[in-house]
């Protein structure tokens, strides 16, 4: 993979682009990483194996449940959904990010 | 927070399956995304490198996701008790003698807590306990007392803040009329043993006379028939109804239902069997009553309610639902006020307590002080040593462990870490003793319980009823000894731990000899020091109980035991005898008994001295004829027969002894003790001074007849002796001629011979003058040893000797390990000084001068505690003198002299030692 133009993610908003994902349907692992990749344009450098510390402390959390279910090959995987818990928590995250973003934006605009 | 917890749950008891599914996930990821590559056109090998370098290291990603589980601590922790296992199952002789050390402190500990719950702690066996009092008469010095029947009622019936209030009251009852008993006697309990009984007459038992709404009060039920009610306690005359208990039924009667319904005699009285009460239901006595009776069958019903003076009723009520004890503490207070106004002649210096209700019927407060201030910290002394010696070795095993901790410090572990780690070792194995040392003790204790109960039936010194021995340890108790592992674990394994992690990683690996500093730590030369000084001490205290008890025993008790028979014979008013009999069979007695060969003289007296229950009474002086009016002390007092003195060897300091014609005449007449004259007439002649006895209104016990002289002479004036206690000789006693047709309950008989063989002519000339007599004898030495003071230093010397002992083999193994691992560290030194030209001697004194100083300062230190202990326990039992220097310098030479060769026999390994091996040992 080439070097260009890539991004490290800030602190904690790994967590959630995860709920973002999940939130349409439920999805494993791997469909949860390529997701992020494509929607990115990979801009986003997101080493893959990182993605499961931070799914099983949302498990924890309560936000995703997680049931494992047969994939697209016919092997079990492990799906992970958003609960009720996890849908709410998204939208103060969603807003709070956009709030924080334009906050920051209208800084790096102004002169 | 709910599904935190849960998922945390999960990650613990399902470990394995949440690693496997870890495991799949993480897997399922990487195929995906190699399968995706190969179709994107990649080369597969190509593929699976390229997969694994986006996904980053697998175990790496895998213990970052465990982390993310938040259970880690309890993973490592289990890991290190794990690795802890492992390594004392590797080193077996360290395990084994830590064990052993860890085994005895948590063992001793574990059995003091279960006794003490299962006897201190022990609830009333009733529904709703809680509510039930204890009400009890006090004074400044003694709490515990009795009522009479006016007083009970004036509380049953006047009180608003009791549901109930019942009265009881032990009787030491004969019961005739059950298929014969066998002879019982001839065993002993810790070298004590009881008078022997002849098969055949009536067997004593414990009886507990009560109120009729006693049972309700309590609210239990039978086992079989019914209960005593109010009626059953009205009825005014024989037969009476009566329980046994379960326990009398079962080891008396095998159960047998027949028994329900027949007609006995207990005292003489007829009773009828109504019911059975429930197993192991003992109220507030110290043992499980044989048989329950109406207070009826002792006090005339029409004739109790105006008795305030025959001691006749412990009282316990039940609280009202919403009445609190303090509630009932104020209003007793009032209703005793009440009651004392009404009878101006009663003591007015009577307190009234309201205490919770608790079986073996002593003062709740007073033994768990005794257990708090005296008990435990013992204990826990034992356990302090377990727990240094254990320290010790761990210290001694700190060198194997060095290497493996540095090369675990050089990996990146934490001093935190491995600090965490070595605890949780040294938890594991306080677990590990814990587990071992509770089921050896709950066995020993069983084991100990059934073996004192047989012993106690067969000794004699029991007066029936059934002590309950029920100390199975419970939950309380396993708690207990967990949490003490717990503590000693952390407690000796946290020196160590830090001491040995205090060194820097280089320094450790460098080489072991860094650590030779250890040899001369500070940490070691306290565990010597605090071992010997907690061994002296216990020893100090077995010490000083086992001379006092040896000194009690010695003592001239101003009579002469030796070849004196103390021979009870039961009341023959309880077979019917009237008084004109009863001194017929007085006669009978001492005729038959003088001819027997080797009898000397025979006397009877109301009580032996140091044998049974002290009679008081009050005395006043009459000058010029008039009373004194100063309100007199209570003296003790004892009726006797004209032989008494004579027989029992009691000397006159002047005056005589009475004769057949004091017992007869009107006139009466007193022999006082040389004490009791002085204080009563000082620097007087007493012969022929007067004295009114039993002046006043007094309290005295059913049966116990009082004497109320008002005028008597003093004839004869005795040498002190003494009758009270062995601990201190009588501070003044009477002594008054026995009364013509009544019996009195102790028959001295001075003979020669051996004792088997008087016994047996005594038994038998008894048995044909009256089979039906029933007969009990012990020497009169035994009567002595019997008594409290003497008891009390006795036992407890054993107690504390026990325990000393355990504290020298945990002492001794300590300083062996110590000195041994000292020695192994210094071999370089050593080999040093020896390869220099150093003697044998000086390398023995180099090593045994410095374990010899701890040594010595714990003996300093153990001397003062011990002393401590001493002055402690003398201000706890009567007649205990403090710790004498000889015992003191011979306890402490004795155990200086343990802790050297102790420390001398690893020592001498040094000398074996040749300079070039030892020096090439590094």
């Amino acid at each position: 993979m080439s070097r260009r133009e890539s991004l490290d993610l800030p602190q904690g908003t790994l967590a959630l682009l995860i709920l973002k994902i999940v939130a349409l349907e439920p999805r494993h692992g791997w469909s949860i990483s390529e997701r992020l990749h494509q929607l990115s344009s990979a801009t986003l450098q997101i080493k893959q194996g990182s993605l499961y510390p931070a799914l099983h402390r949302l498990e924890r959390s309560g936000w995703l449940k997680a049931t494992w279910g047969p994939s697209e090959n016919n092997r079990r995987a492990k799906y992970y959904e958003l609960t009720r818990k996890g849908r709410a928590q998204l939208e103060t995250e969603t807003g709070a990010w956009q709030k924080l973003a334009a906050a920051v934006a209208q800084i790096l605009e102004s002169h | 927070m709910l599904a935190d917890w849960l998922f945390r749950l999960r990650s613990i008891l399902r470990a394995r399956t949440v690693e496997r599914e870890l495991d799949e996930e993480l897997r399922f990821h990487l195929d995906r995304q190699i399968a995706a590559c190969v179709r994107g056109g990649m080369d597969p090998a190509e593929a699976a490198r390229r997969a694994r370098i986006e996904f980053g290291g697998f175990d790496q990603i895998k213990e970052e996701t465990r982390e993310a589980h938040g259970v880690q601590w309890l993973d490592d922790a289990l890991s290190d008790a794990r690795y802890g296992l492992r390594t004392l199952f590797k080193d077996r002789g360290y395990t084994v003698a830590a064990l052993v050390a860890l085994g005895l402190g948590i063992g001793v500990n574990t059995a003091l807590f279960t006794i003490f719950t299962a006897v201190v702690l022990r609830p009333l066996a009733v529904p709703d306990p809680g509510r039930v009092v204890s009400i009890y008469r006090a004074t400044a010095k003694y709490t515990g007392g009795q009522f009479s029947y006016a007083e009970y009622l004036a509380y049953r019936d006047r009180t608003t803040t009791f549901a109930a209030v019942a009265a009881n009251f032990p009787e030491h009852l004969r019961l005739s009329g059950l298929s014969p008993a066998g002879a019982v006697g001839g065993g002993s309990l810790f070298g004590f043993a009881g008078p022997t009984r002849s098969a055949g007459s009536a067997e004593p038992l414990m009886g507990l006379s009560v109120s009729g709404n006693y049972f309700s009060m309590m609210g239990i039920r039978p086992v079989a028939g019914r209960l005593l009610t109010e009626e059953d306690d009205e009825r005014s005359a024989p037969p009476y109804a009566a329980l046994l208990s379960d326990n009398f039924w079962q080891r008396r009667l095998g159960r047998d239902p027949a028994v329900l319904g027949q007609s006995l005699l207990a005292l003489g009285i007829p009773i009828t069997i109504v019911g059975i009460a429930p197993r192991d239901f003992m109220g507030t006595r110290p043992e499980v009553p044989d048989l329950f009776l109406p207070i009826a069958a002792f006090q005339d019903p029409r004739r109790r309610a105006q008795d305030h003076t025959t001691v006749c009723c412990a009282i316990e009520a039940r609280l009202k639902p919403d009445r609190t004890i303090q509630q009932a503490q104020a209003e007793t207070a009032l209703l005793n006020q009440a009651v004392l106004e009404e009878h101006p002649d009663m003591d007015a210096h009577v307190r009234v307590t309201v205490e919770p209700a608790v079986p073996y019927g002593f003062n709740r407060h007073a033994y768990r002080r005794l257990f708090y201030a005296v008990l435990q910290p013992v204990i826990a002394l034992v356990l302090l040593i377990a727990c240094a010696n254990v320290a010790g070795l761990l210290l001694g095993r700190a060198a194997s462990r060095q290497r493996e901790l540095a090369v675990r410090t050089a990996l990146g572990a934490g001093r935190w870490r491995l600090v965490r780690q070595l605890l949780t070792e040294g938890v594991v194995l306080a677990l590990v003793a814990a587990a071992v040392s509770f089921v050896l003790t709950s066995w020993l204790l069983d084991i100990g319980a059934r073996a004192f109960a047989t012993a106690l039936a067969s000794s004699g010194l029991s007066d029936g009823g059934t002590l309950l021995l029920d100390i199975k340890p419970g939950s309380r108790v396993m708690l207990y000894t967990l949490s003490i592992a717990v503590i000693a674990g952390v407690a000796f394994a946290l020196t160590p731990a830090l001491q040995i992690t205090r060194g820097g990683v280089t320094a450790a690996l460098r080489d072991s000899s860094a650590f030779s500093g250890l040899g001369r730590s500070h940490a070691r030369d306290w565990m010597v020091a605090t071992q010997v000084a907690v061994c002296l001490t216990l020893l100090i205290g077995a010490g000083v109980l086992v001379t006092s008890s040896l000194r009690l025993l010695a003592i001239d008790p101003g009579f002469e035991t030796h070849g004196v028979f103390n021979v009870s014979i039961e009341n023959p008013a309880e077979i019917s005898y009237s008084p004109e009999r009863t001194e017929d069979l007085h006669r009978a007695l001492r005729e038959r008994l003088t001819a027997l060969p080797g009898v000397a003289s025979i006397a009877t007296a109301s009580r032996a001295p140091l044998g049974g229950n002290v009679r008081r009474t009050t005395v006043l002086t009459i000058g010029d004829g008039v009373r004194s009016s100063e309100p007199a002390a209570q003296f003790p007092y004892t009726l006797v027969s004209p032989e008494y003195f004579q027989t029992l060897h009691i000397p006159f300091a002047r005056g005589r002894a009475f004769t057949a014609a004091d017992v007869a005449s009107a006139r009466p007449v007193v022999i006082v003790s040389e004490s009791l004259a002085h204080r009563l007439w000082p620097g007087e002649d007493a012969i022929g001074k007067h004295l009114a006895i039993g002046t006043r209104t007094e309290a005295h016990f059913q049966f116990e007849t009082v004497p109320r002289v008002a005028d008597a002479e003093v004839i004869g004036i005795v040498r002190d002796v003494y009758s009270v206690s062995v601990a201190a000789p009588d501070q003044g006693a009477l002594y008054l001629p026995r009364q013509t047709g009544q019996w009195e309950s102790s028959l001295l008989v001075r003979a020669d011979g051996t004792a088997q063989a008087i016994a047996r002519s005594l038994m038998a000339a008894v048995r044909q003058i009256d089979p039906r007599l029933g007969v009990s004898y012990e020497p009169l030495e035994a009567t002595m040893r019997n008594d409290a003071s003497y008891v009390l230093t006795r036992i407890g010397g054993l107690v504390f000797a026990a325990l000393g002992a355990i504290g020298l083999v945990l002492a001794v193994i300590g300083i062996y390990s110590m000195v041994g691992y000292a020695v192994t560290q210094q071999t370089r030194e050593i080999g040093i000084r020896m390869a220099l030209g150093a003697q044998p001697r000086d390398v023995l004194r180099l090593v045994l001068g410095r374990t010899a100083r701890p040594i010595g300062y714990g003996l300093g230190g153990g001397l003062v505690l011990g002393f401590a202990l001493s002055l402690l326990l003398s201000a706890l039992l009567e007649g205990l003198r403090l710790a004498d220097p000889a015992v003191l310098a011979a306890v402490s030479v004795a155990l200086g002299g343990v802790a050297l060769v102790a420390a001398y026999l690893p020592a001498r390994r040094a000398l074996q030692l040749a300079p070039a091996i030892t020096l090439r040992a590094e």
